[in-house]
């Protein structure tokens, strides 16, 4: 057996060796130079979210023609490194731990951008903004209030330009249904539970059967109920001067009561904790099940709620009232993405180059398309010819963004709308939205989350736990009360070292009180 | 020493082209398995990212200082402990019972395309599985509970946010998905068996019963005591992606295991340092694991793992 088999062998020992060195030959001088023809422009990477949005004639996130086109008019090279959305926090953690994070690292998560930069993993900017930059640098002049966000530990690490709009959360209501049953618009919390019991137990849509649940959820629907009593979860507020969590301002007891009695009269879907994607509260919601959404600017006005049902008019409901007076709707951060610079970045240069080039002509057609194929412009503003064909062609190109200029007002957002009807009421409807958002002031006592390790270190923990508890006093029945809840969260919050911890945000909080307005 | 150094010399150089062979099979060892492995020493240091693995400072146990002291641990061990015991008195002894039944079946393409349905669950990932278990045990438009209400009255049931059924729920998945694949190395273990030993049960007399409880398992006892002692090893480790599809925030006290627990602080809370503690901890305590079982079947009489 042996003997026979030697004969062969030598050969084939040899051609496996030479394959094993051809592919480490190979990866050694890859690098991700595919297009090795233009070198000569400076180069740089960058992240970009991947929200799966790319239709697959379109190409991928990391080329298709738009990358091409960016590449050709900035004279950068850009390689893209798509993040999944939702594993944002576990890819680049990986990344950066395993040394091989972009050089241009861009996220929504400012905690989790402090974090990085304590880490040592990114560098200040402002030296090279004010060496290489002319049109940035003129945009950062003209909007100041970016600044405190752009600032970690008094230096500057941060790129980002302001939002198209901070309007995020909203409560929708089915105007139609109140007609029917003449109900007149909620103006206190109170008012909504009312309205609530009424559809439950009315039924508005008219199908003589006892099948309607009053209330639809969206990933906003805790953070609706917070915002009404001013205690939005894991953040912080000053209560005379303290800074405390929300759980221990006292306030939140009503927002768990809140909750608990919903759930408990039947007015959401019973089944809410199994619905993580909210598939199940969106199908409620367009099929005309639900008669009120606790929503956002894009959960509420789908375009398969108009396309399913003709006659059902949605309108947003003004702030609502409660003993504590009445909170805005939720304003974002007035920064879009923050972007921070990799420390062993080469070619600083050309990053800040890309992103002048960006904020000056870039953005606009990476935001409407191409004139003329995708949009026209009449006043001034960007016209969509073809609804269906921009979706495809252009919407995902706003990924690419790292800064832009657009702003979403109500007139821009009706005229962005064309011609489509289906469009033009989801753009009324984020316009009344945008207006209602404006007109009332929203309680944000920290701009942004405290900068102390400490917190950071337990806030993922401390996140677990008070969904359990919220969970828990939510379907608990009636030995888990709200103020049983708040005991539990007092417990969770001293076990994870609390204490220590509020005085250190404390101590952050009178340290840098100045740049926090 | 001498000896033996030169023995081994020996065998190689004569051998030394099946040694090649057997080079890519101990580079991926060597490259993925062994080599990782330094990186572990972060579990006894405080890793920052820019020092790099070898330049942080060294913090002793204080890592496994925090994780003992940690009163979710104990309850997350629990778990951890507890979905691994179930799993070891039910999940492990299905494919057994499966793989006997499919030996009996006599109908050659019946027992084909009765496999290919078993293998089935194997290839769906946990993300698909989830959803669909998630949606049959739905109180309200669930298959089971429609069941349940229509055909015995019983009040629906909401399995999937109640402590008391989710770990019910959570083994009879893991059945259903991996009974059917476990079967295979049964399956030719029982192929092994030699027919003239069924030829003298029948001759004595022996019934279908007592040929598989005289015959049959004793003929795969060697591959059951080998699955069971790797088995054991995975005791401290719950797969991640059957848990983190199926759990929510209803029944967190009785779901949430070791794996959760890492993936939480390790990839979202990127405190590495921690997180390699308790990898490395519940990587101990397997090992331990294994090594006992594997004394005790040995002394049991079976041949073991080594």
């Amino acid at each position: 057996m042996h003997r026979k088999l030697k004969k062969g062998m030598p050969t084939v020992a040899a051609s496996m060796l030479s394959v094993m060195l051809l592919v480490s030959a190979c990866s050694n001088d890859g690098g991700g130079s595919a297009g090795t023809g233009e070198t000569a422009q400076p180069k740089f990477s960058a992240s970009i979210y991947d929200r799966g949005a790319v239709a697959a004639d379109q190409g991928t996130y990391e080329k298709n023609k738009w990358t091409d086109w960016i590449d050709q008019e900035s004279g950068v090279d850009v390689t893209w490194v798509p993040i999944p959305r939702s594993q944002e926090q576990d890819k680049l953690n990986v990344m950066v731990a395993s040394g091989q994070a972009p050089d241009v690292i861009t996220s929504y998560d400012r905690a989790m951008l402090a974090r990085f930069i304590n880490q040592g993993v990114a560098q200040p900017i402002d030296e090279y903004i004010e060496k290489y930059s002319t049109s940035y640098k003129a945009y950062l002049e003209a909007n100041p209030e970016l600044l405190p966000h752009l600032t970690f530990d008094g230096e500057m690490y941060a790129i980002a330009s302001l939002r198209p709009t901070r309007a995020q959360t909203q409560i929708w209501i089915r105007q139609d249904w109140l007609d029917k049953l003449n109900l007149t618009m909620p103006t206190t919390v109170d008012e909504l539970l009312e309205v609530a019991r009424a559809f439950r137990d009315g039924d508005p849509d008219g199908n003589n059967a006892n099948d309607t649940t009053a209330i639809a959820m969206s990933s906003a629907y805790g953070a609706i109920i917070d915002d009404w009593y001013m205690a939005r979860s894991g953040e912080w507020f000053l209560e005379d001067g303290e800074a405390v969590m929300n759980f221990f301002t006292g306030r939140f007891e009503d927002s768990l009561a809140f909750r608990k009695q919903v759930y408990e009269e039947g007015l959401v879907d019973k089944e809410f904790v199994t619905d993580q994607n909210h598939a199940r509260q969106k199908q409620l919601w367009v099929t005309g099940k639900s008669g009120i959404m606790f929503g956002t600017i894009l959960d509420g006005p789908y375009p398969e709620f108009f396309e399913n049902q003709s006659d059902a008019v949605m309108v947003p409901v003004p702030p609502l009232a409660t003993k504590y007076g009445t909170n805005g709707y939720q304003k974002e951060q007035p920064n879009y993405l923050l972007s921070i610079m990799n420390k062993d970045t080469k070619d600083p240069e050309a990053i800040i180059k890309f992103v002048d080039w960006m904020i000056e002509d870039g953005w606009r057609p990476l935001t409407y398309g191409e004139e003329g194929v995708h949009h026209v412009v009449q006043d001034d503003q960007a016209v969509i010819i073809d609804s269906e064909k921009f979706k495809n062609e252009v919407s995902f190109m706003g990924e690419y963004r790292i800064v832009h200029q657009e702003t979403m007002t109500p007139e821009s957002l009706m005229a962005a709308a064309g011609d489509d009807p289906v469009q033009q009421k989801i753009a009324e409807l984020r316009g009344e939205m945008i207006k209602i958002s404006e007109a009332t002031p929203y309680r944000k006592d920290f701009p942004y989350p405290p900068t102390v390790n400490e917190f950071s270190d337990v806030s993922g923990q401390f996140s677990k736990k008070w969904t359990e508890v919220v969970t828990q006093v939510t379907m608990g029945g009636p030995t888990q009360t709200p103020e049983w809840g708040i005991d539990q969260l007092e417990k969770e919050w001293s076990n994870l070292g609390g204490p220590a911890i509020n005085e250190l945000v404390q101590e952050w909080y009178e340290a840098n009180k100045d740049s926090l307005d | 020493m001498k000896r033996i150094g030169s023995s081994l010399w020996r065998d190689i150089s004569r051998d030394k082209y099946l040694y090649l062979f057997l080079m890519p099979g101990l580079i991926f060892f060597v490259l993925f398995k062994y080599a990782p492995l330094y990186g572990e020493i972060i579990a006894f240091k405080d890793f920052r990212i820019m020092d790099g693995i070898w330049g942080s400072e060294w913090a002793g146990l204080k890592h496994f200082d925090r994780l003992f002291n940690d009163r979710d641990f104990w309850i997350i061990l629990r778990n951890t402990l507890l979905l691994n015991l179930y799993s070891i008195l039910f999940v492990f002894p299905a494919p057994i019972v499966l793989a006997l039944l499919l030996n009996e079946v006599r109908s050659h393409w019946f027992k084909r395309s009765l496999q290919n349905m078993l293998y089935l669950p194997h290839f769906i990932s946990w993300v698909v599985l989830g959803g669909v278990i998630i949606s049959i045990l739905s109180p309200s438009t669930g298959l089971v509970n429609i069941v349940l209400s229509k055909v015995f009255g019983i009040e629906p049931i909401y399995f999937m946010a109640s402590p008391f059924w989710w770990p019910i729920v959570f083994t009879l998945s893991s059945i259903w998905q991996t009974a059917g694949w476990g079967t295979i190395l049964y399956l030719a273990a029982m192929g092994n068996i030699d027919p003239q030993l069924y030829e003298a049960a029948k001759i004595d007399g022996a019934s279908k019963l007592r040929q598989i409880f005289h015959v049959t398992l004793p003929g795969i006892r060697g591959t059951i005591a080998i699955l069971l002692i790797l088995q054991m090893g995975k005791v401290m480790d719950v797969g991640f992606e059957q848990v983190f599809n199926l759990q929510n925030s209803a029944v967190f006290s009785v779901a949430d295991v070791i794996s959760t627990y890492v993936y939480r602080m390790g990839l979202l809370g990127a405190q590495y340092s921690y997180a390699t503690a308790v990898g490395l901890f519940q990587g101990i305590i397997g090992l331990i694991l294994v090594l006992l079982v594997n004394k005790a079947i040995k002394s049991m009489g079976e041949g073991g793992l080594w």
